[in-house]
């Protein structure tokens, strides 16, 4: 009887581990998927920082090199392109073109002495330079989120749980061409 | 029979404990011995007492953490990419409310770095962490008194934090007085600041930039107001109880810095 009891004992913690391991399992692709749409909360936020300042940047830019006609268009059009962008692939590709091509436009500003002298052109540069560090924080911390998604859904268990889930796409990381983040440094 | 249980719950835990993707946590990051970490030996006795004071007080008094960290080097990491590091690792300020700032050096580098948490960007803008680098750190780093420069670019932090939480510290304006003021201004430098501070009202009110132009150019650190306070008592920073780490902060990365 004795034994009896011990192997009922043994089953029921079994089966108790197993149960709370599984709920954990579910559990845990939700919190990761959670996480990743977090962190993607906010590197959106910082794009859409970057996204308000050039507003103001081509503005200024135009009044100074109105002649860099293509480039401020192509900003102008990456822009709306990133305004309209629906689906996470497409604004980071529309992100990272921008990146690219402020990237150019401030260095061509280099060329327009009387642009560089103009206060209100410095102060967008410095805070432009402010945002693209603040997107990189968040961009790595994105990815170290979408790391810790897929690597997860790609685990033995991790795949069963987030097939259960019907959270089977894997996220989607935010690369960012090195040199496209290089802001020019700003000479006062 | 009795066996495979306990044989599955050792199989489950050992899955459990490796598939938890540990992201690679960087080893080379050292830990915080206090609010001041001069792991570079690079500031004197006396006034690493007065910033050690002079964070404890904020602390207290704001809940708000300031950190100073001095170091050789920062590589492999550039000083902004380690300051947010090294920030997510020690989580200076309190959970929650993020109130941090990480003052870093990187004595062979020559670099220095100003980190703000996110709730101290507001307090603490970019800009004004930019001015702080440049006009009242810098010119002490020159000339090679990097006791008194961190010093200083520390009061100026303190201060624009505690104006956050609407309170001053007792010995800052003294400190402010003692240790900011001096650096700044030649006759020229104040004539330009001064025709900046027009350019930028007109500014201001030309165009209606509002915040935009107010972050750079409203900057500067005459706060008014620390003339008054003439003989506010010593500088003993007795206060006392070891440092119990910090609060659980988070960074987005805000602040500025550079070279000297």
């Amino acid at each position: 009887m004795g034994k009896g009891v011990l192997i009922l004992i043994v089953v029921v913690v079994f089966f108790l581990a197993l149960g709370g391991w599984f709920i954990g399992g579910l559990n845990r692709v939700v919190i990761l998927d959670e996480n990743v749409d977090q962190s993607w909360a906010q590197v959106e936020n910082q794009l859409q920082r970057r996204n308000d300042l050039v507003f103001n940047l081509v503005r200024t830019v135009q009044g100074y090199a109105a002649h860099e006609r293509g480039l401020l268009t192509k900003v102008t059009e990456l822009r709306s392109q990133w305004t309209k962008a629906a689906s996470r692939g497409e604004k980071i590709e529309a992100a990272t073109e921008m990146s690219g091509a402020l990237s150019r436009l401030l260095l061509v500003a280099e060329n327009y002495p009387d642009l560089k002298a103009d206060q209100s052109f410095l102060t967008m540069q410095s805070q432009l330079e402010g945002t693209e560090n603040r997107i990189a924080v968040e961009r790595r911390r994105y990815n170290q989120a979408v790391m810790a998604f897929n690597s997860y859904k790609r685990s033995v268990f991790g795949s069963l749980f987030a097939r259960l889930r019907g959270l089977t796409q894997s996220a989607e990381y935010f690369e960012a061409e090195e040199e496209a983040f290089e802001v020019p440094v700003v000479q006062f | 029979m009795r066996f495979r249980p306990r044989l599955t719950c050792a199989l489950l835990i050992a899955i459990c404990l490796f598939s938890s993707p540990l992201l690679a946590q960087e080893a080379d990051f050292p830990s915080p011995r206090g609010y001041i970490n001069d792991f570079a030996n690079a500031i004197a006795a006396e006034e690493f007492q007065k910033l050690d004071a002079l964070a404890r007080a904020l602390e207290q008094k704001t809940t708000a953490e300031l950190s100073v960290v001095t170091l050789k080097t920062t590589k492999p990491y550039d000083i902004q990419d380690y300051s947010v590091r090294l920030f997510e690792k020690w989580k200076i300020g309190k959970a929650g409310k993020d109130n941090g700032v990480l003052l870093l050096v990187a004595l062979e580098d020559k670099k220095v770095w100003i980190t703000t948490g996110y709730g101290l960007e507001g307090a603490i803008p970019d800009a004004r962490a930019s001015n702080i680098y440049r006009n009242i750190i810098v010119p002490y780093f020159k000339k090679g008194d990097f006791s008194k420069g961190i010093l200083a670019g520390s009061i100026a932090l303190v201060d624009l934090a505690a104006g956050e939480y609407n309170t001053t510290i007792e010995d800052l304006p003294q400190l402010s007085q003692q240790y900011v003021k001096p650096v700044q201004k030649t006759p020229l430098a104040s004539f330009i600041e001064g025709l900046f501070t027009l350019l930028f009202f007109i500014l201001f009110f030309g165009f209606r930039l509002g915040l935009f132009s107010f972050l750079l150019l409203g900057s500067g650190r005459r706060r008014g107001g620390y003339w008054y306070a003439g003989g506010l008592g010593g500088n003993s920073g007795g206060f006392g109880g070891g440092f119990g780490g910090f609060g659980g902060g988070f960074t987005g990365g805000g602040g500025a810095g550079g070279g000297w």
